[in-house]
């Protein structure tokens, strides 16, 4: 259990209205992650935290390790997603043209296979009320290679489907319909889009996606 | 009783090692949790991809991870409070319900964890506490130890539904410097010193047989509150007796 993918909590609005794009440097980085954890057990010995005793098989707690990636990992996933939101907001994504955010998210998936997902993902959520960001995100990862973004990839869009924005539901079906998976088809077809020009683009995937 | 909670926590044990993250079963689960704001994510056993769902402010978690199907609420820094554990409880019956159902498996083990800090207490009360739960040799009798560590489980026939299992009850009080932070730093305001208190009841593992289907979790889970609230009153009256003086 000890890699699980840990958990965090969403980022504040309040970071982007303070965000500064002219000095990266003064930035706060530690504002792009705010995962609650417990850090610290003070150690009175060279043994080691108190905690570190066998439960053996009588106890079922997990322990909070699903949230405790190394230090090292941590450092670098602020980093990635420092870059990916800076890159976002420094520039606009156009049609046709591919954004400096897709490089970086897969040289970043490459590097770091077996997290790269989970950032991602994470950073997604933790931007979801900020919906240009999000759509954003959605739209680069929509452009890369499913090889490297699935299955995580139509995780994500599956649960994008849903949201209150229709920029970000539309950077989902654009997602689904350049990955060609058709497991989603059923879920697509069951979805009710209110939005009518948005309904007819996903009844268009779907009959794409059927072929 | 408690001053913060860290963790609750609802598991089922199961065999659920041939169950990867992907799309098609992460869709079917979305349109059965009918609930927008519980958004699927992969999560990551070792480098096997799993199913997760969080909740967009990150407090509820389901991981369905090879071994156990975990439901779980965290403090967040914009909701330090996690609610009653009844009512978490009644979370973890749907959430874990439809996703065995959906699965088509029984667990052979359930558990029921809450996890946090006790309310902050004076120095005195701290100490009296570690008198009550430890028999110090003369080293550190005099000077009560300033971090401990006191653990105790027990084997307890339960009753819940229709069955009777043993179950592990396990009861763990620590005294350390912890410290809960988030990216902006230390968050829970408490004291240094704090008294941790996790309580975890869980049917025995020795059992492997797969029996636990939707209505024993239901029952397991709509009884434990009762466990937990008796065991925490019944923890709560013993740590803080008055000492005899002698």
């Amino acid at each position: 259990m000890s890699n699980l993918a840990y958990i965090q909590t969403p980022l504040t609005d309040s970071y982007l209205k303070n965000f500064k794009k002219e000095e990266k440097d003064d930035y706060d980085l530690s504002k792009l992650v705010q995962n609650v954890e417990i850090v610290d057990v003070k150690a009175s010995g060279i043994s080691g935290a108190v905690e570190m005793f066998s439960q053996g098989d009588s106890s079922t707690s997990n322990g909070q390790d699903q949230r405790k990636p190394s230090i090292f990992i941590i450092s670098k996933e602020k980093d990635f997603k420092f870059e990916v939101i800076y890159t976002l907001i420094e520039e606009p994504i156009e049609d046709g043209y591919s954004h400096p955010a897709e490089n970086i998210i897969e040289e970043t998936i490459k590097t770091y296979p077996l997290y790269a997902g989970n950032w991602v993902q994470s950073l997604y959520i933790d931007n979801l009320n900020n919906y240009t960001l999000a759509a954003g995100i959605l739209r680069c990862i929509g452009r890369l290679n499913p090889n490297i973004t699935q299955p995580w990839g139509s995780i994500m869009a599956i649960g994008a489907l849903l949201h209150f924005d229709v920029e970000v539901r539309e950077a989902a079906v654009r997602a689904i319909e350049m990955w060609e998976d058709p497991t989603i088809i059923g879920y697509l077809e069951r979805r009710e889009e209110k939005v009518p020009w948005l309904a007819d683009y996903i009844k268009q995937v779907i009959k794409d996606l059927k072929r | 009783m408690y001053g913060l909670r860290l963790r609750y926590l609802a598991s089922i044990f199961l065999d659920a090692e041939s169950i990867q993250a992907n799309a098609k079963d992460v869709a079917g689960l979305m349109e059965l949790f009918q609930d927008d704001q519980f958004l699927p994510s992969q999560a990551a056993e070792s480098n096997i991809p799993r199913i997760g769902f969080r909740s967009v402010e990150g407090t509820r978690n389901l991981i369905l991870s090879g071994k156990r199907f975990d439901y779980f609420h965290l403090p967040t820094k914009n909701n330090l409070d996690l609610g009653d554990f009844t009512v978490f409880c009644q979370h973890a019956i749907s959430k874990l319900s439809i996703a065995i159902d959906y699965f088509k498996r029984k667990g052979h083990r359930l558990a029921a964890v809450q996890e946090g800090f006790l309310a902050e207490m004076i120095d005195e009360e701290i100490n009296s506490i570690a008198s009550n739960l430890l028999n110090f040799p003369p080293s550190f009798s005099k000077d009560i130890p300033f971090e401990w560590n006191w653990r105790c489980a027990s084997s307890i026939e339960r009753n819940f539904g229709k069955l009777s299992e043993p179950t592990n009850t396990v009861i763990t009080i620590i005294r350390a410097d912890f410290k809960v932070q988030s990216g902006e730093g230390i968050i829970d305001g408490l004291g240094p010193n704090k008294i941790r208190m996790d309580i975890d009841v869980n049917t025995s593992p020795i059992n492997a047989n797969a029996r636990f289907g939707a209505e024993e979790i239901k029952a397991f889970l709509e009884t434990s509150p009762i466990w937990h609230n008796k065991l925490g009153e019944e923890l709560l009256s013993f740590i803080h007796k008055e000492q005899k003086s002698e």
